[in-house]
């Protein structure tokens, strides 16, 4: 995956769609190769799963992760720290926003409208085809109607993320991207990735949009190789 | 829907229910099984069935109460502290023989404490709950796909039983994403319900539902009747799975997500040559007491693994009769234990030739 010039990247998509692990994949990778980067945990609808809890992986890359502190961070309480204008606020920092699923969790991204609309980002749509509400181009379709309505701003492009967890197989990943680059084509809107485990990115060969090869970096306790 | 979807544990059992006939849903929210009444406030619709958030957990296994009198496939769920509201309710449904779905996607306890996974409502779920002599029928899944074809058998079970059954998950099974297909529809042909009150033909008696017994002896003879009906439970609906049990000299019991982290430590300990073993219940009432105590004649020890201080220690002791030690290792209150910690505990039990 190519950083963006973009400063601020943000990804936003239904439940479920792997927008934590694209962010934190993007973050990671841009970590590499940018001085100054942080990762904001806007999601304020999950309570399992989320960028928070692999800080200490994070922070030993350099990376600056902004979420709720202490115990805030494990309570289900829709926390939105001040500092997340803060740091869309410095030109020096590239800043990746992780924001919760659905239109429910957009929400919250809505808040930070006025500050971005004047900023150079992308606003990315997660799209798993293999998830019950974004199974087709009128799923994809509904889905970022709702999600630009709640968030007040308009997405800059689509990501495919099309995957089974452990049983995806390349016509899993195959079928679901031509139903996203149809989304693309209606929505016009470019299709500008498609997330592949890395165990797979060997095996899929070329394909018509760029690779985002992906290490899974929230997985359940049996099968992480160490407890975070 | 035959196709193959990722899905969270707690959607999943939303689904499951929709295709099992389940046309009646009153819950109010609670971390971490939100995502089920959200899935079925979009999906219950669809299918012009009813959602309702009710205004408490109280008032939901109530509601509960009421439209199973109608013989209506119906389902409530919640976690720990809204389970432990809905336990009187419990005890009437049962005591008035309605079959209702009930879900626990558990977390840390005692009290309000952790929105994290926990196992600590087993002897909530299993010893009674609430008041008086009753059972609940307990299904303990240990992926999203068994949360599917549990909760389809859940449905079949109440019905089958007139009894409330419960699917006891935690909060990891209910966030988790795993694939998952749903079994075919058109199979759901329903048996008739005549004791429903659906009001009343004049080929029939009235049907009345109810739990108030004020005679003695008629509610003596009511707990007989129940009494009856819970040994055919137990004849009949014990569920397990074992998992390289055979020759195992050390044998894990676990359930739910640590069934899973338990099965990698039995990978782990095989590969450093240990003969260890797994021996999951599936169903947590009625225990799978037979099942486990028949390797007793190889295994030389058992270890508990639960997130909880114990509490399935006591099943497992009554199904071995003293004739085997019974060890435990557990977290709580949200601590999730590592594959690594259960090998750990293997190998000091294998140091100490498996005694107490």
């Amino acid at each position: 995956m190519k950083p963006f010039s973009e400063r601020v990247v943000i990804f936003v998509g239904a439940y479920g769609s792997g927008k934590t692990e694209l962010a934190l994949n993007y973050t990671l990778e841009l970590s590499k190769c940018r001085e100054k980067v942080a990762i904001v945990d806007l999601d304020l609808v999950s309570p399992y799963f989320r960028s928070r809890d692999i800080k200490k992986r994070l922070m030993a890359r350099g990376i600056e992760v902004i979420a709720p502190e202490t115990e805030i961070a494990v309570a289900d309480l829709p926390v939105v720290t001040p500092r997340i204008q803060g740091a869309l606020a410095e030109p020096q920092l590239q800043v990746v926003i992780d924001v919760g699923g659905d239109p429910t969790g957009a929400t919250a991204l809505g808040r930070f409208r006025d500050q971005l609309i004047s900023l150079p980002h992308q606003l990315l749509l997660v799209i798993n085809t293999c998830r019950p509400f974004t199974k087709d181009v009128t799923g994809i379709r509904n889905m970022l109607a709702a999600i630009e309505s709640s968030a007040h701003l308009t997405i800059t492009g689509l990501l495919a993320n099309c995957n089974l967890g452990p049983e995806t197989t390349i016509e899993v990943m195959m079928s679901g991207l031509d139903i996203v680059r149809k989304a693309g084509q209606e929505c016009d809107l470019p299709v500008v990735g498609m997330g592949v485990w890395s165990e797979l990115a060997g095996q899929i060969g070329t394909l018509p949009v760029p690779i985002w090869p992906l290490d899974i970096q929230l997985l359940p306790p049996w099968l992480s190789e160490t407890a975070t | 829907m035959s196709e193959k979807l990722l899905m969270k544990g707690n959607e999943a059992l939303g689904e499951a229910a929709v295709q099992a006939g389940c046309r009646l849903y009153f819950a109010y929210p609670i971390t971490p099984q939100s995502e089920l009444p959200e899935y079925l406030s979009k999906r219950m619709p669809e299918v012009g069935a009813v959602f309702l958030q009710a205004e408490s957990e109280v008032a939901a296994i109530n509601m509960v109460y009421g439209a199973a009198g109608t013989g209506a496939r119906v389902m409530t769920s919640s976690s720990s502290p809204g389970i432990s509201l809905k336990q009187e309710g419990l005890s009437y449904i049962a005591a008035a023989e309605l079959p209702c779905v009930v879900v626990n996607m558990s977390r840390g306890g005692p009290g309000l404490g952790s929105i994290q996974p926990a196992q600590g409502d087993y002897f909530q779920a299993t010893k009674g709950g609430g008041h008086g002599d009753y059972h609940l029928l307990v299904l303990a899944p240990a992926s999203v796909q068994e949360i599917v074809d549990l909760t389809t058998l859940a449905f079949d079970l109440a019905d089958k039983y007139r009894n409330p059954v419960m699917i006891m998950g935690d909060g990891l099974l209910g966030q988790m994403m795993e694939p998952v297909t749903f079994p075919s529809e058109g199979s759901r042909e329903l048996q008739p319900k005549p004791w429903a009150t659906t009001g009343k033909t004049k080929d029939r008696e009235k049907n009345v539902v109810h739990s108030l017994e004020l005679l003695p002896e008629r509610l003596e003879a009511h707990n007989i009747k129940l009494q009856r009906k819970y040994a055919q439970m137990e004849q009949a609906e014990k569920r397990w799975e074992e998992y390289l049990a055979d020759d195992a000299e050390i044998v894990l019991v676990a359930y739910g997500t640590v069934a899973r982290i338990c099965r990698s430590a039995v990978d782990a300990a095989r590969e450093k040559g240990i003969k260890a073993g797994l021996f999951r219940p599936i169903s947590l009432w009625p225990y799978p007491s037979e099942a486990l105590a028949k390797l007793t004649p190889i295994a030389k020890c058992f270890l508990c693994v639960e997130m909880n201080t114990g509490q399935m220690v006591e099943d497992v002791r009554l199904a071995l009769e003293g004739r085997r030690p019974v060890h435990f290792y557990g977290r709580t209150g949200g601590m999730v234990p590592a594959p690594e910690e259960v090998l750990a505990q293997i190998e000091k039990l294998v140091a100490g030739r498996c005694e107490a």
